[in-house]
């Protein structure tokens, strides 16, 4: 995200058996701050061989060990391969740290169900989310394309979202005065402040006044979207 | 005269053979007859089905009132004619004749012995009679016969038009089909109850034929009295008189009711079996009506999703599973299913792969059953797109190389998922929203039609923003391409040409986006009424 600093928070992955491993994967293609806890010696081996620099082998049932790691203001993201053991330590980390972001992953819409019910902030359904993606394949071949080529592939579009800054060009102005194409950019929503933390989609045809704190989701080229939020930090 | 006969005969052979004219006729009719996947065959099978009723009808209105003589005409004449030409293209699309011909001609040329006429002959009336006596062929014929109205009991034979419907209908062919697997036990039983019914019959006639009994007169009442009884029917017209009678019935009372239960078994257990081969018939049967069919293959965790969604979503498919557990739960589920192995390539050539399909989705939980079903479609159709789930990063390579259009890799999704999801919650959000559709907000894709008002005209010609809408790309069909690769532009400029074939991705809510469709299509209508 442009314009904040969450990219810097540290990550705690939870679980490196089969499925925490290719969450490592993922995430460290984007992130080079995280550390890895499991309570299996050979998943910690297993990590270090892989290039991981920090990783704990913790008793995941065990609270103090947990409280020991640090928890607070981190993202926890949990991908343990036992669900049971992956719902039971989500709840052991609500109930120790109060201001960390917990993300589980989840294998049926029972299990989700449950990891929401105990407070996770995030649950990724593996299996819904495949299944999302095989019909999107099917039923919308040309939007699974587009949105394809913004996640996956690396050709520079992406979706940012950017945090209006004080006393930018943009303040007090209205969506419809702005006009996102001159700056390269698609404009796919915002969070208004002044009415709490919906997301908003412009296609729904409010005129929403800009404020600082806002947030842009904006699509487009990672250079106009950079040059995009210099130019909010600069110009007034 | 003879050699000459055989010379003309042979050559006549020869000439059938090449003519491609002849063999389309007799293709058609033999499609028109008995291949239940020539679309046509519905029509006649109703035609004749109506042909058969209004002449029962007539035949059973006969008996007891006058009917039109109009009416008698066209049954006695028309029906039965139709019902003559009807059997003589039957017996004439069974074989072939003159590749017996040729088959004799050409064996006798590479041994170098003379051509014998009657050895074809010979052969030929056993192919034509081995159809003349098949049971089908039999109730043709005798159904055939109620137009000799001066026999009165042919007057019977009118049942035999009813037994005709049989072939029209595919159901009622399979019944018979299910008692033919039980022949053997069906026989054993029919040939117990008919001896049982002799000796009965017999014991009877001997203690009570001799004029004890007023009812038996001779040996058929006897006959019949062991039939009524031993089926457990027992009319009471006739009843035993004398002590040994009684006895001799209460023996072949109990004996019936055995026979009865075993019969009742009999079929009760042969349904059972068939039970999963109607159910099969009757999947196909509903699932090769429709076109651009999926194929779910597996009935796992994302299998059933993946069904769930794809009906939701309005589509046609077919889940396809092994594993009767799960079969069972897909039935439950409501969803067409065929208990079959589509790593085998029958099972895919059996769904018409090439023609019907559209995608076939590999989800089945082990990986290499998914490579499997992937090169066996592949290798049967090279067009078909194929989506393959799999786990390990060395099978993705593997499946790539098997020729799989898109890979699913569940991890790799959830760890995408989870680090957009740090980066960029809004944003995540937002995208979620968009590709669950739980929010109405969602991203849709517009074609261009040949025709409609996008058709040659510009971005910047529709004010997408005022319509609600917001245009993320514009996918461009490759020149001189097949319609399937397009290339993306994102944000296209205003001054971006549109044509026909164009795919618009926009995103919007629901209403604005089918109002823009509904306007596209509208425009096309228009255009061409006035071109």
């Amino acid at each position: 995200m442009l314009g904040s600093n969450q990219e810097t928070r540290e990550i705690i992955l939870f679980g490196y058996g089969k499925l925490g491993h290719r969450v490592y994967e993922m995430l460290s293609a984007n992130f080079s701050n995280i550390i890895v806890a499991d309570s299996r010696e050979e998943a910690i081996e297993r990590a270090k061989e892989d290039g991981v620099v920090t990783s704990f082998h913790i008793d995941m049932t065990d609270d103090t060990a947990l409280e020991e790691l640090g928890l607070n203001g981190k993202i926890l993201f949990c991908s343990m391969d036992d669900m049971s053991l992956n719902i039971f330590l989500v709840l052991s980390l609500k109930s120790i740290s109060t201001d960390s972001t917990i993300i589980s992953v989840s294998t049926s819409a029972e299990n989700t169900r449950k990891l929401k019910f105990i407070g996770a902030d995030k649950v990724i359904d593996l299996y819904e989310s495949s299944a999302n993606r095989i019909v999107d394949i099917i039923t919308r071949p040309a939007v699974t394309r587009v949105l394809d080529e913004i996640i996956y592939v690396d050709n520079g579009i992406s979706i940012e979202e950017i945090e209006i800054p004080p006393n930018s060009f943009l303040e007090s102005k209205y969506v419809y005065e702005i006009d996102f194409r001159e700056y390269g950019l698609i404009l796919i929503g915002i969070t208004d402040k002044e009415l709490g933390e919906d997301f908003i989609f412009v296609s729904r045809g409010i005129n929403h006044k800009f404020d600082a704190g806002d947030i842009l989701v904006l699509l487009g080229e990672s250079t106009a979207l950079e040059k995009f939020y210099t130019m909010l930090t600069e110009r007034k | 005269m003879k050699r000459l006969l055989i010379k003309y005969l042979v050559a006549f052979s020869y000439f059938l053979e090449s003519a491609p004219r002849y063999q389309r006729i007799k293709r058609f009719f033999n499609d028109l007859l008995n291949n239940d996947d020539y679309p046509y065959k519905k029509y006649f099978d109703l035609f004749m089905v109506a042909i058969i009723l209004s002449s029962v009808t007539i035949l059973v209105i006969d008996v007891r009132e006058h009917v039109a003589a109009w009416l008698d005409y066209y049954d006695l004449y028309i029906v039965t004619s139709i019902f003559i030409v009807e059997y003589l293209l039957r017996l004439w699309v069974h074989d072939d004749m003159h590749k017996v011909i040729i088959a004799e001609y050409e064996e006798s040329e590479f041994f170098e012995k003379p051509f014998k006429l009657s050895k074809v002959f010979k052969e030929i009336a056993a192919q034509k009679w081995a159809y003349i006596i098949s049971v089908p062929a039999l109730i043709d014929l005798v159904a055939i016969l109620p137009s000799y109205r001066e026999i009165r009991v042919l007057r019977v034979f009118v049942l035999f038009r009813a037994f005709k419907m049989l072939r029209y209908s595919k159901s009622l062919l399979q019944f018979f089909d299910i008692l033919r697997s039980k022949r053997v036990e069906l026989y054993t039983l029919v040939t117990l109850l008919a001896f049982f019914t002799l000796i009965a019959s017999v014991m009877i006639y001997v203690f009570e034929g001799n004029g004890i009994n007023p009812h038996i007169e001779g040996l058929f009442d006897a006959v019949y009295w062991a039939l009524v009884t031993i089926t457990t029917v027992g009319y009471g017209d006739i009843a035993p008189v004398t002590t040994e009678g009684r006895a001799v019935s209460m023996l072949i009372i109990l004996t019936g009711i055995g026979a009865i239960s075993f019969l009742t078994s009999i079929i009760v257990s042969a349904f059972s079996e068939k039970l999963p081969e109607i159910k099969e018939t009757r999947v196909m049967n509903q699932i090769m009506k429709k076109r651009n069919l999926n194929l779910v293959c597996g009935y796992g965790k994302i299998g059933q999703l993946v069904s769930k969604k794809l009906q939701e979503a309005g589509e046609n498919f077919l889940v396809i599973e092994l594993d009767p557990a799960k079969v069972e739960k897909a039935e439950l589920d409501g969803f067409n299913v065929l208990r079959a192995d589509a790593t085998k390539s029958a099972t895919l050539l059996k769904l018409k792969l090439c023609d019907n399909v559209k995608s076939v989705i590999c989800v089945t939980h082990d990986d290499i059953i998914n490579v499997f079903i992937t090169i066996n479609a592949r290798s049967l159709c090279k067009d078909v797109e194929i989506i393959s789930r799999c786990s390990d990063k060395s099978v993705a390579k593997k499946l790539k190389l098997a020729g799989a259009n898109h890979l699913i890799m569940p991890e790799e999704i959830a760890g995408l998922l989870g680090a957009v999801y740090i980066g960029q919650p809004v944003a995540f959000e937002a995208l979620q929203a968009i590709l669950t559709q739980k929010r109405t907000a969602r991203i849709d894709e517009v074609e261009i039609k040949l025709g409609s008002f996008l058709d040659g005209a510009t971005v910047g010609d529709f004010d997408f923003s005022s319509n609600r809408l917001v245009l993320l790309a514009v996918l461009k069909r490759l020149e001189s391409s097949d319609r399937k690769s397009h290339y993306i532009i994102f944000n296209p400029a205003e001054e971006t040409i549109l044509k026909a074939g164009d795919i618009l991705v926009v995103m919007g809510y629901s209403v604005s986006i089918a109002d823009f469709k509904g306007r596209l299509e509208q425009s096309v209508r228009f255009k061409s009424r006035n071109a």
